[in-house]
C-alpha cells in the first residue's frame, strides 16, 4: 500500500528556526521540499548555509579518513550482517561536548598515516640506492676514490652484449698502461673497474667509451660498497621499526573508533539538518517550511508543533493529479516483495502498490524454478536462521523474509513433483507427476502459469483504470483484450505440446469465434482517440499486432520447465557420481559424502540465483509491462540519517511517536 | 570399415559432446568477458562485490544447459543403437550448443556493460539484470527445443 501524504507548511518566527528544525528531525517524517524564491519576490530568500556545508563536508571527510585508517590498521571483525549500535541521546550529547578532543584525535590519526606515508617514501629512496649498490659488492676501494698522483682509477658498466673476453684482450693493445677488473656481471651489464697511469687516462677511457663504458660516480657516498650497504640496512631496519611504531600508536587509538563513529553520524545528522535549512524561505522575522508527511500523522504532527512553538502549521491534501514522494507500507507477504519492487521502481504516487499481487507469484514462479523440496528445507530454514538469530536492517530482514516464503513455495512443488535433492527413490511419490521423464506436460503447464500471471497484470491494469474512474477505459483496454487473448490461446491450444488433441481440437473451433469477436471489438475501440475515420480503423488493425507481442511473452515462460528441469537433473547427476566409483567401502563413504557435499552446495547455491533473477524477470518484465507506471519519487523525511547508530531518544520523543 | 566407426552410438555422443562443448566454450568466454570488466569495477568499489557477481554468474547458465543436454542424450545411449536413432541425437544436441555458444558471448558482453553501469548507477542492478536476461531467453528456448528432440 502506499501511504497517503498531505502538505504541510509552517510559518514560524525565525528565532525558533533552529529549534523547530531540530525538532523536525527528531520526528523524522516530514520531508521538506524546496520552496523557490521566485515565487515571493524579494522580502525572502534562503539562509546563507553554503560555507557552513563546505566546513562541515571537510569535518566529515577527514572523520571518516581517519576511520578507514583504523579500519586499515586495526581491523574489526565485523559481523555477517551489520547492525547499528543503539546509542542514547545522553551519549550523544557527551560527543557533541568532547568534539574537539574527538577531533583532535581524528587529526592525530591522519598525522600519523602522513607519517607512514613519509616512511614508506623514504624506505624506497633507501631500497633504491641499495640495489644500484649491490652489484658492487667486493669493490675494495672506497666509492669516493679517484686515485691517486699517478694512477687514476674509474668505476662503470659495459653493456653485457659486448664480451668480456674481447675487453680484456684488446685493452691492453690499445692502452698498456691499464688493467681492467670484473666484480659482477648480470643479464644487461658488466660492473667493472680501471685502473690506468695519468698519462694514459685519454686513451683507456676514449677505447672503453667506443666499447659502451658508461661512467657511473656514487654521489655524496663514502667509504667502501660493502659499508654502505651495511649502513643502508641498518636504516632499513630502522624505518621498519619506525613504521611498527606508528602502526602500534595507531593501533593503541583504537579505542576511540566508537567515539569517531558517532561523532560522524553526529556530523552526518548536522549535515542534512543544513541540507534542509537550504531549503526555507526566511525574512528578517519570519520563516516558511514546506514538505510532505503522512497523513496519519498530519494531526498530531500539528498539535505537537503548535503546543511547543509559535509557529501556523497548515495541512493540506496534494491536488488531484499532484505527484507525491512515494513511502510502501505493508505486512506479511507483501512486505516481504517490496525489495523486488524497489530494484525495478518504486511505484508512481498515483496507482495501485503491486506488491500485494506481486509477491505471492514471485514466491510461486520461484518455487518452480527451484523444483526441489529438499533445497526449499534448506532455503527456508537458512533464511529462518537469520531472521531469528541476527539483528537485520529493514531491507536485509524482508528479503530474507522473502527468502523464507520462497523456501516454503519450493517445498510444495518439490511435494508436487517428486524433487527431494534428486533422490530418484523418492519421484514416483510425486503427488502430481514427475517433471523429468514428462517435460512436454511440464511445457504446457508453464505457459499456463504464465498466462495466468499475465491476466494478473492486466487485472492490474484494469484496477488503476477504475481507481481512477475511467470505467470505459479499463473495459476497452482491458476486457476486450480478455477476449481477444483468451480466443489467441483457445485456437493455438492444439499446438500445445501434451495435450488431448480431439479436445483440443473442439475448443479450438470455439476459440476462433472467441478470436474474431474480440478482433472485432478492439477493432472498433483501439483507434478511439485518433481523429478520422479512416485512421480510428487502422489504429484498431495495427493494435491487433500486440497478440504477437503476447504470444512470445507466454513463450518466455518456458523458463519454468528449463529452470526446475536443469536443478532436478544436475541433482540427480550428482547422486549418481557419488556412487560411481569402483573403491574400497571405507574410502568410498568419505567421497562419496564430500561429493554430495559439494555437488549440492554448488547446484543449490546455481539455482536459487538463477529461479531469483528469472522470478525478478518475470515480474518486471511480462507482469509489469502489462500495467506499472513506476517512477515515484521516495520519500525521504527529514531525520537522524546514520550510518553507525541508531538514536534512542528519551520519554519526550517517544510520547511524539506514540501520538 | 565406415559402418564400424560411424555408428548410432557414435553420433549420439558426438552430439552430446557438441551440446556440452560448444555451449561450455560460450559460457567461459561469456563469463570471462564479464568478470574482466568486473575485477575494474571492484578496484574501484569493493563493495560492489555482490551485484557484480551477481551479473558475471548470469552467462555461465549456457554451460549448464549444455550439461543437461549432454547427460540427457548419454541416458539414452544404448549398445543396439541403430544409425538413425544416433543422427537423432546428434541433431538434438545441436540447438544447444550452437544458441549457447552464442548466447553467451553475447550475454557476457551485455553483462559487462550492466557491470560498469553499476558502478556508476549502483540503484541500476534490476535493470542490469533484465537486460542480460534478454539474450538468455534464446538460450533458455534451446533447451527445450533439445529436451523435446530428445523425447
Amino acid at each position: 500500500m502506499i501511504v497517503k501524504m498531505n502538505k504541510i507548511t509552517l510559518l514560524g518566527i525565525e528565532e525558533q528556526r533552529e529549534q523547530l528544525i531540530n525538532s523536525l528531525m527528531e520526528f523524522g517524517a516530514v520531508e521538506i521540499s524546496n520552496i523557490s524564491e521566485q515565487d515571493y519576490g524579494k522580502i525572502a530568500s534562503h539562509p546563507e548555509v553554503r560555507e557552513d556545508l563546505t566546513y562541515i563536508d571537510n569535518q566529515l571527510s577527514d572523520v571518516q579518513s581517519s576511520l578507514n585508517i583504523l579500519g586499515r590498521y586495526c581491523p574489526e571483525k565485523k559481523p555477517l550482517f551489520s547492525t547499528k549500535r543503539p546509542v542514547s541521546i545522553t551519549e550523544v550529547k557527551k560527543i557533541i561536548s568532547d568534539k574537539e578532543s574527538i577531533l583532535s584525535d581524528v587529526y592525530k590519526l591522519r598525522e600519523y598515516e602522513h607519517a607512514l606515508i613519509e616512511l614508506k617514501a623514504e624506505e624506497n629512496r633507501v631500497y633504491n640506492l641499495y640495489r644500484s649498490l649491490v652489484p658492487w659488492k667486493g669493490l675494495i676501494f672506497p666509492v669516493d676514490f679517484s686515485g691517486t698522483k699517478r694512477t687514476g682509477f674509474t668505476a662503470g658498466t659495459i653493456p653485457a652484449a659486448v664480451g668480456w673476453d674481447l675487453i680484456e684482450s684488446e685493452l691492453p693493445e690499445k692502452a698498456p698502461l691499464s688493467t681492467i677488473f670484473r666484480i659482477n656481471s648480470d643479464k644487461d651489464q658488466h660492473y667493472v673497474y680501471v685502473i690506468y697511469h695519468r698519462d694514459a687516462e685519454q686513451e683507456t677511457l676514449s677505447y672503453l667509451k667506443s666499447r659502451g663504458f658508461n661512467r657511473i660516480t656514487f654521489g655524496s657516498l663514502a667509504g667502501t660498497v660493502d659499508d654502505n650497504i651495511k649502513q643502508i640496512e641498518i636504516n632499513l631496519e630502522q624505518i621498519a621499526k619506525k613504521r611498527e611504531e606508528v602502526i602500534d600508536k595507531i593501533r593503541n587509538m583504537s579505542g576511540s573508533r566508537s567515539s569517531i563513529e558517532i561523532l560522524y553520524d553526529v556530523l552526518n545528522m548536522e549535515k542534512s539538518r543544513i541540507e534542509a535549512v537550504e531549503k526555507v524561505l526566511k525574512t528578517s522575522k519570519v520563516f516558511m517550511v514546506k514538505g510532505w508527511l503522512p497523513e496519519k500523522l498530519s494531526e498530531s504532527a500539528k498539535k505537537y508543533l503548535e503546543s511547543k512553538y509559535i509557529v501556523s502549521v497548515e495541512i493540506e491534501e496534494p491536488g488531484e493529479d499532484e505527484a507525491f514522494p512515494v513511502l510502501l507500507e505493508n505486512r506479511g507477504l507483501a512486505e516481504a516483495g517490496e525489495p523486488v519492487l524497489r530494484m525495478y521502481s518504486l511505484p508512481d504516487s498515483r496507482e495501485i502498490d503491486p506488491s500485494k499481487i506481486m509477491t505471492p507469484f514471485f514466491v510461486i514462479l520461484f518455487g518452480l524454478m527451484l523444483s526441489d523440496g529438499g533445497y526449499g528445507i534448506i532455503l527456508s530454514v537458512l533464511a529462518a536462521i537469520i531472521l531469528w538469530r541476527f539483528k537485520l536492517q529493514d531491507s536485509t530482514r524482508k528479503f530474507m523474509k522473502l527468502m523464507f516464503f520462497c523456501g516454503l513455495s519450493t517445498m510444495f512443488w518439490g511435494l508436487m513433483f517428486g524433487g527431494w535433492f534428486g533422490i530418484s527413490a523418492l519421484v514416483p511419490y510425486a503427488v502430481w507427476f514427475d517433471m523429468v521423464s514428462d517435460p512436454e506436460r511440464m511445457l504446457s503447464w508453464s505457459l499456463l502459469f504464465g498466462v495466468i500471471h499475465m491476466y494478473a497484470g492486466l487485472a492490474m491494469k484494469a484496477a488503476n483504470l477504475i481507481r481512477r474512474k475511467q470505467y470505459l477505459d479499463a473495459l476497452f483496454d482491458v476486457g476486450f483484450w480478455y477476449v481477444f487473448f483468451t480466443g489467441a490461446i483457445l485456437t493455438l491450444l492444439p499446438y500445445a505440446p501434451a495435450i488431448d488433441k480431439e479436445i483440443a481440437a473442439q475448443i479450438s473451433n470455439v476459440g476462433r469465434y472467441v478470436l474474431a469477436a474480440g478482433a472485432v471489438l478492439l477493432l472498433l475501440t483501439q483507434g478511439r482517440e485518433k481523429k478520422g475515420i479512416l485512421r480510428k480503423f487502422f489504429g484498431g488493425l495495427s493494435s491487433l499486432y500486440n497478440v504477437v507481442g503476447f504470444l512470445s511473452d507466454v513463450l518466455s515462460y518456458s523458463r519454468l520447465l528449463a529452470l526446475g528441469l536443469a536443478t532436478s537433473i544436475i541433482a540427480g547427476i550428482i547422486n549418481q557420481m557419488s556412487v560411481m566409483f569402483e573403491i574400497p567401502i571405507v574410502i568410498k563413504v568419505f567421497v562419496s559424502a564430500a561429493i554430495l557435499l559439494v555437488g549440492h552446495a554448488i547446484n543449490f547455491g546455481i539455482n536459487v540465483l538463477g529461479a531469483y533473477v528469472h522470478s525478478c524477470r518475470l515480474q518486471y518484465l511480462e507482469f509489469f509491462g502489462k500495467f506499472f507506471t513506476g517512477g515515484g519519487e521516495p520519500f525521504s523525511p527529514l531525520k537522524a540519517n546514520t550510518k553507525y547508530i541508531q538514536l534512542k531518544y528519551d520519554a519526550e520523543h517517544d510520547q511524539i511517536s506514540a501520538a | 570399415m565406415l559402418e564400424q566407426i560411424f555408428t548410432g552410438q557414435f553420433f549420439a555422443y558426438f552430439g552430446a559432446a557438441i551440446a556440452f562443448l560448444v555451449a561450455g566454450l560460450g559460457s567461459s568466454k561469456g563469463v570471462g568477458l564479464a568478470g574482466q570488466t568486473g575485477a575494474g569495477v571492484l578496484s574501484e568499489d569493493p563493495s560492489k562485490f555482490g551485484s557484480v557477481m551477481l551479473l558475471e554468474a548470469l552467462p555461465s547458465t549456457q554451460a549448464i544447459y549444455g550439461f543437461v543436454i549432454a547427460f540427457l542424450i548419454i541416458g539414452k545411449i544404448n549398445d543396439a543403437m541403430v544409425l538413425q536413432e544416433g543422427l537423432k541425437l546428434f541433431a538434438a544436441g545441436l540447438p544447444m550448443g550452437v544458441v549457447g555458444l552464442v548466447s553467451a558471448i553475447y550475454q557476457g558482453k551485455v553483462s559487462a556493460s550492466g557491470i560498469q553501469l553499476i558502478s556508476k548507477h549502483p540503484e541500476s542492478v534490476g535493470s542490469a539484470i533484465t537486460l542480460a536476461l534478454m539474450v538468455e531467453m534464446f538460450a533458455i528456448l534451446a533447451l527445450i527445443v533439445s529436451i523435446l528432440m530428445i523425447g
